[in-house]
C-alpha cells in the first residue's frame, strides 16, 4: 500500500484545472456553466494551495487559500449580477446568441 | 519589518472611497469635486514626501522610484479621469455615484498592485482592479452591447485570474514561496507557472494573441470606461510586469525569453493587420493599443542597456495621446446618440478647429511623425531595442509602425479633406475641451521644450 505524497495532489489539482478549462471550451450552451467551470479552476488552484502548505509545514499557502475564497465569492456575486441584468434585456442567457459585437 | 507608514498611499484612497460610499448617496456632484481635490492633496503628498514611504523597506533605490513615480502619474490620471467622466455619464444618464467608487476601487486595486512584492498581494491588487472594470463595462445597464462587452470581459477575465492562481500555486509548491525575492532557482514546473502567470499578465494588458476580448469590451462599453481601460489599469499592469521581468530575472531564463519575444512580435503585427479594417473608431482605438503594447513590450525587454526612463517616457506619452483622443471623442455627439463610426469623423474640420487640430496632433503622435512627442517615444524604444540586439524585433516594430500610418492618415485625411456625411453636435464640455487642448499642447511643444519631461524621467531613475 503506497501512501499519499504530494504528487497525488498535485496531480488531481491539475486533473480538476484541466476539467474546469475544457469545461468553459467545450461548453456552447449555458453561460451558468461558465460561472461553474470559473469556480472548479479556482478550486484546482486551491487544492494545490493547501496541499503544498501542508506537505512544506508552511502556513503562507493556507493564508493563500482563504484570500482565493473571498475574492471567488466577490467574483461569482458580480459575475451573476452581470448576467442577471443581460437577462433583463435580453429575456435568455444562450451563448451563441451573445453575438452583438463583430467587426 | 512592515509599519503603516508605508501604506499612507494606499489608506488615503480607502479614506476617499469610505468618504464617497457616505457622501455620495446625498450629493453627487460633490462627491466628484472631493475627489478631485484629494487625488491632488495625494498627489502632492507623493511629490514631496514619496521618497520616505518606502524608506525602511530593503528594496533598491530604483524601484521605490519606479513605485513613487508611477504612483504620482496614477493620481494624476484619476484627477484628469474623474473630472473629464462627470458630462459623458450625464448624457447617457449615467450618472451614478457608484461609478465613481468602482474608479476609486480600480486606483485602489493599482496602487496595491504596483507597490506588491509577492504575488498574494499582487493577486489581491489585480482582481480589485479587474473586478470593478467587468462592472464598468456593463455600467450602461439598458444598452444590450454594454451588458455583453461585461459577461464578455468578465469569462475571459476570470479564466485569467484562474491561470494566474494556478500558476502561482505551482510557483509555490516547486519554490515554497511566493515572494519574488526568493524566486531564483527555477525548474521546469515553476517555469511553466510562471509562464502562466506571465499568460494572465499579457491577458490583462491585451497584448496579443491574449487580445481577443479588447476589440468587442472597447466597442460596448460606455466610451468613458473605455478610456478608463485603455489608461489607467493598463498603465499599472504593465509595470507590475516590467516588475515581474525584472525582478525574477526572466531575461535569464530562455524558455521565457521566447515567449516574450513572440507575444512582442505577434501584438505588433496584429495591432497593425486588426486595425486596417476596421469602421468603428473604439475597435480601431483597440487594435491600435495593441500595437502599442507590443512597443511596450519591446521597451520592457530591452532596459539593460539604457534606463528605465525609455519604457516609462513611452507610457506616459502614450497615456496623454490616449486621454486625449477620447477627450475629443467624448465631446462629440450625433443627433441621433453616441457617436461610433470613423466616417462620421469626416469633414471635421467644418465642425470645429480646435478638436480637428487636436485629433490630428494625436494621430500624427500614434503613428509617429517627427515633431510630436511619439515620434521620440518609438525612437527611444527602439534605440534601446537595437543596442540591446534585437534586431529581428526592431525591424518588425519599425514596418507595423509603417503599416499602421496609412490607417492614421486615412482618418486625417477623411477629417480636413472629405465632407461631412452626418451632422455632429457639439457637447461643449468647457473640461474636457481644456484637456485635449492642453494634452495636445503637450504633445507638440516637446519638441521645442523637452528638458521638464526628460528630466522628470531621468532624473527619478537616478
Amino acid at each position: 500500500m503506497t501512501s499519499l505524497t504530494y504528487n497525488h495532489f498535485f496531480i488531481l489539482s491539475l486533473i480538476v484545472f484541466i476539467i474546469g478549462c475544457f469545461g468553459l471550451f467545450l461548453n456552447r450552451r449555458n453561460m451558468i456553466l461558465i460561472l461553474m467551470c470559473i469556480e472548479i479552476i479556482l478550486l484546482a488552484a486551491n487544492i494545490n494551495f493547501v496541499s503544498a502548505s501542508v506537505f512544506l509545514n508552511d502556513i503562507n499557502g493556507q493564508v493563500f487559500s482563504i484570500f482565493i475564497l473571498t475574492i471567488a465569492a466577490a467574483e461569482a456575486a458580480i459575475g451573476l449580477a452581470i448576467l442577471v441584468i443581460y437577462f433583463r434585456n435580453k429575456g435568455e442567457i444562450d451563448i451563441t446568441q451573445i453575438n452583438q459585437l463583430k467587426d | 519589518m512592515i509599519n503603516f507608514y508605508q501604506f499612507i498611499p494606499e489608506i488615503f484612497i480607502l479614506a476617499l472611497i469610505l468618504l464617497t460610499l457616505c457622501f455620495g448617496l446625498f450629493n453627487k456632484d460633490r462627491s466628484i469635486a472631493i475627489n478631485a481635490v484629494g487625488f491632488f492633496i495625494l498627489t502632492l503628498i507623493l511629490i514631496n514626501f514619496g521618497k520616505d514611504f518606502y524608506i525602511s523597506t530593503d528594496l533598491s533605490l530604483n524601484t521605490i522610484n519606479l513605485f513613487v513615480l508611477s504612483k504620482i502619474i496614477l493620481s494624476i490620471g484619476s484627477i484628469v479621469f474623474i473630472l473629464l467622466s462627470k458630462r459623458p455619464l450625464k448624457n447617457e444618464n449615467l450618472y451614478r455615484y457608484e461609478y465613481i467608487l468602482f474608479i476609486l476601487f480600480a486606483i485602489l486595486g493599482s496602487f496595491v498592485l504596483i507597490s506588491s512584492d509577492n504575488f498574494l498581494t499582487a493577486f489581491i491588487g489585480l482582481e480589485l482592479q479587474s473586478l470593478s472594470l467587468y462592472l464598468m463595462a456593463a455600467f450602461n445597464t439598458k444598452n444590450l452591447k454594454s451588458n455583453e462587452a461585461g459577461i464578455k470581459y468578465f469569462s475571459l477575465g476570470a479564466l485569467s485570474s484562474g491561470f494566474l492562481l494556478f500558476g502561482i500555486s505551482m510557483i509555490y509548491y516547486d519554490t515554497g514561496s511566493f515572494y519574488m525575492q526568493n524566486l531564483n532557482n527555477f525548474t521546469t514546473i515553476s517555469e511553466i507557472g510562471l509562464s502562466l502567470v506571465l499568460i494572465s499578465l499579457f491577458f490583462k494588458v491585451s497584448a496579443a494573441p491574449f487580445h481577443i476580448w479588447t476589440p468587442d469590451v472597447y466597442e460596448g462599453s460606455p466610451t468613458i470606461s473605455t478610456l478608463f481601460f485603455a489608461s489607467l489599469p493598463k498603465f499599472a499592469s504593465l509595470i507590475f510586469l516590467f516588475r515581474v521581468y525584472q525582478e525574477l530575472n526572466i531575461s535569464g531564463i530562455q524558455s521565457l525569453n521566447y515567449i516574450f519575444q513572440i507575444v512582442c512580435a505577434i501584438s505588433l503585427l496584429v495591432g497593425v493587420y486588426g486595425a486596417i479594417t476596421q469602421k468603428v473608431i473604439k475597435r480601431l482605438l483597440a487594435f491600435s493599443s495593441i500595437n502599442h503594447i507590443g512597443f511596450m513590450l519591446l521597451g520592457i525587454m530591452s532596459y539593460q542597456f539604457m534606463s528605465e526612463g525609455t519604457l516609462f517616457f513611452y507610457l506616459i506619452i502614450y497615456l496623454i495621446t490616449t486621454f486625449g483622443i477620447f477627450a475629443v471623442l467624448l465631446n462629440l455627439r450625433t443627433v441621433d446618440g453616441e457617436f461610433t463610426k470613423i466616417s462620421q469623423l469626416n469633414g471635421l474640420r467644418f465642425t470645429s478647429n480646435s478638436k480637428s487640430i487636436s485629433m490630428l496632433v494625436f494621430f500624427f503622435s500614434l503613428a509617429g511623425i517627427p515633431p510630436f512627442a511619439g515620434f521620440f517615444a518609438k525612437f527611444f524604444i527602439l534605440s534601446a531595442s537595437i543596442t540591446d540586439g534585437f534586431f529581428f524585433l526592431s525591424i518588425v516594430a519599425v514596418l507595423s509602425s509603417v503599416i499602421a500610418a496609412f490607417y492614421y492618415l486615412t482618418i486625417i485625411k477623411n477629417m480636413f479633406f472629405n465632407k461631412s456625411e452626418i451632422e455632429l453636435l457639439d457637447d461643449n464640455n468647457k473640461i474636457g475641451k481644456v484637456i485635449f487642448i492642453s494634452f495636445g499642447l503637450i504633445i507638440t511643444l516637446f519638441f521645442f521644450y523637452p528638458d521638464p519631461l526628460i528630466n522628470l524621467v531621468d532624473n527619478l531613475f537616478k
